[in-house]
């Protein structure tokens, strides 16, 4: 199954744009069941279509009818979409405000705290003397206790340590593989998206780049002309290519680059 | 050598959740500081308190200005925010001077907080997570602006999650438990143990050296990719 953007077009309307243009006749098919990045530019804007929170000015954009009311979105400035209270009301206002019916609201409040690495100590925090690594896992909690098909997460690893972003990693993995969650990811993380994406999008105007990581990552000139970084291991195997003209593998680990580079030399 | 911030006795709390108790802390005038730690072991928190934004029991004696670097959320035109043409000039923000600051996107508005900062003259200018928002040519600019301010006597302190930008500084604090300021940033990275207890990974381009000096395929470390490939490839 398919989210099927077709020939979207969409135009910003705020003083100083002057109606820029943000998307030009777009097409996406994003698959269901699978973690799909997004990197370039308007990445916000695009997740903003998908969640409805933003029309079109033409053009689809169709979800499989169960999950057209399902997505879940955590945002990139949490703070500002919180309603400044305490961490375990806003975790009931979300499911509120989601329209869901959940049972046992304690022990889904607290499932979701552990899911993200928070747990029950936190509950009576106000949100406002958190930090915002704090922020962003509770935001992805928020999302999480509602239970949505489509999860849709903006820059989840913005000041998030090692540790965190290991944890956020493994997460995402189950969440994929137990339950079928779909993942839409935008962030120019690109680290981050060749440990966990199926497919990847690079968009602007209109799709640049699109296929498995590989396939987007090595196209070192695209992607350093959008001054998007390459993975570093990748980008050092391009620059390779490119200075020297010697194919070395394109890697993931350190290692394993390594190696190539003893064979190669 | 002289001090810009000293830090004596400082305790912060939460509620009842400690912050900060009894921390002492030097910062040295004119040094590049990189300020890591785990999250939520509160780097932010420090800074609101060199910025005198919270109360706290303690004494903090700051030699000069601050000029804090954050997430801002102002609802005006980038021109009112900004109007040092240099700065308009290096940071290249000339096409968004007419656009409403909360209509840009996160990047734009990270380099319109960073601009309007280094429009005014500080003594010392904080970062607060900012730098980690900018892409490759916007993070260079504004690395080679901080560098320049440097060289002219300002202090500058970059907080960050990301032990790539601690290569472009002078010295490196580790927030935790305990806090110490290290001076020699490289012998840093060799302690593997000290890095992995702070969830910091080293930086590539030191790992893949130091791997490379392993199997003798490098002598020193190279921290650009394309002098290392020219190395290895001559």
């Amino acid at each position: 199954m398919e989210i099927k953007l077709n020939n979207i077009n969409f135009t910003y309307k705020k003083i100083g744009y002057k109606f820029k243009r943000i998307f030009n006749n777009l097409n996406l098919n994003i698959k269901t069941g699978e973690i799909t990045g997004i990197i370039g530019e308007n990445k916000t804007t695009l997740l903003e279509l998908i969640n409805k929170t933003l029309l079109p000015d033409s053009g689809t954009i169709l979800l499989n009818d169960k999950e057209l009311n399902n997505i879940g979105f955590s945002h990139q400035n949490p703070i500002e979409h919180f309603i400044n209270t305490t961490v375990k009301e806003e975790l009931l206002a979300s499911i509120i405000i989601n329209n869901k019916q959940v049972e046992e609201i304690d022990k889904k409040i607290s499932d979701a705290l552990i899911m993200v690495n928070l747990n029950n100590t936190y509950l009576n925090r106000k949100t406002n003397s958190l930090s915002s690594s704090e922020l962003k896992k509770l935001s992805l909690a928020c999302t999480l206790i509602t239970n949505p098909k489509i999860i849709l997460l903006d820059d989840p690893t913005y000041s998030l340590d090692l540790k965190d972003k290991q944890n956020l990693i493994k997460l995402i993995k189950l969440l994929k593989k137990r339950y079928n969650k779909t993942f839409i990811i935008a962030t120019n993380d690109t680290e981050f998206l060749n440990v966990i994406s199926d497919y990847i999008y690079v968009i602007n105007k209109d799709v640049i780049l699109e296929g498995t990581k590989y396939n987007v990552f090595k196209e070192y000139s695209i992607l350093n002309e959008l001054n998007i970084r390459q993975p570093r291991t990748i980008e050092f195997s391009s620059i390779v290519l490119n200075k020297k003209n010697i194919k070395i593998g394109y890697r993931d680990e350190i290692n394993d680059l390594i190696k190539d580079i003893y064979r190669y030399k | 050598m002289d001090n810009i911030i000293e830090i004596k006795d400082l305790s912060f709390k939460y509620n009842d959740l400690y912050i900060f108790k009894n921390l002492n802390l030097n910062i040295k005038k004119n040094t590049f500081l990189t300020i890591m730690g785990p999250s939520s072991t509160g780097k932010t928190t420090l800074c609101n308190l060199i910025c005198n934004k919270l109360d706290n029991k303690g004494s903090i004696r700051i030699n000069g200005t601050v000029g804090l670097v954050n997430k801002k959320n102002y609802n005006c035109l980038v021109e009112e925010i900004i109007s040092n043409k240099d700065i308009i000039k290096s940071l290249k923000l000339n096409n968004i001077l007419s656009c409403n600051f909360e209509d840009l996107n996160n990047e734009e508005q990270a380099l319109v907080e960073i601009g309007e900062v280094l429009s005014n003259t500080y003594n010392i200018i904080i970062i607060d997570n900012v730098l980690n928002k900018l892409n490759k040519d916007n993070f260079n600019r504004v690395i080679k602006l901080l560098n320049k301010l440097n060289k002219d006597g300002i202090t500058i302190i970059n907080i960050t999650n990301n032990i790539e930008e601690s290569l472009f500084s002078k010295e490196l604090l580790i927030l935790n438990n305990q806090i110490i300021i290290y001076d020699d940033i490289f012998k840093v990275y060799e302690q593997e143990k000290l890095l992995k207890e702070n969830n910091i990974e080293i930086p590539f381009m030191v790992s893949l050296s130091n791997k490379l000096k392993y199997y003798n395929l490098l002598d020193d470390t190279v921290l650009d990719i394309d002098k290392m490939v020219n190395i290895l490839w001559k």
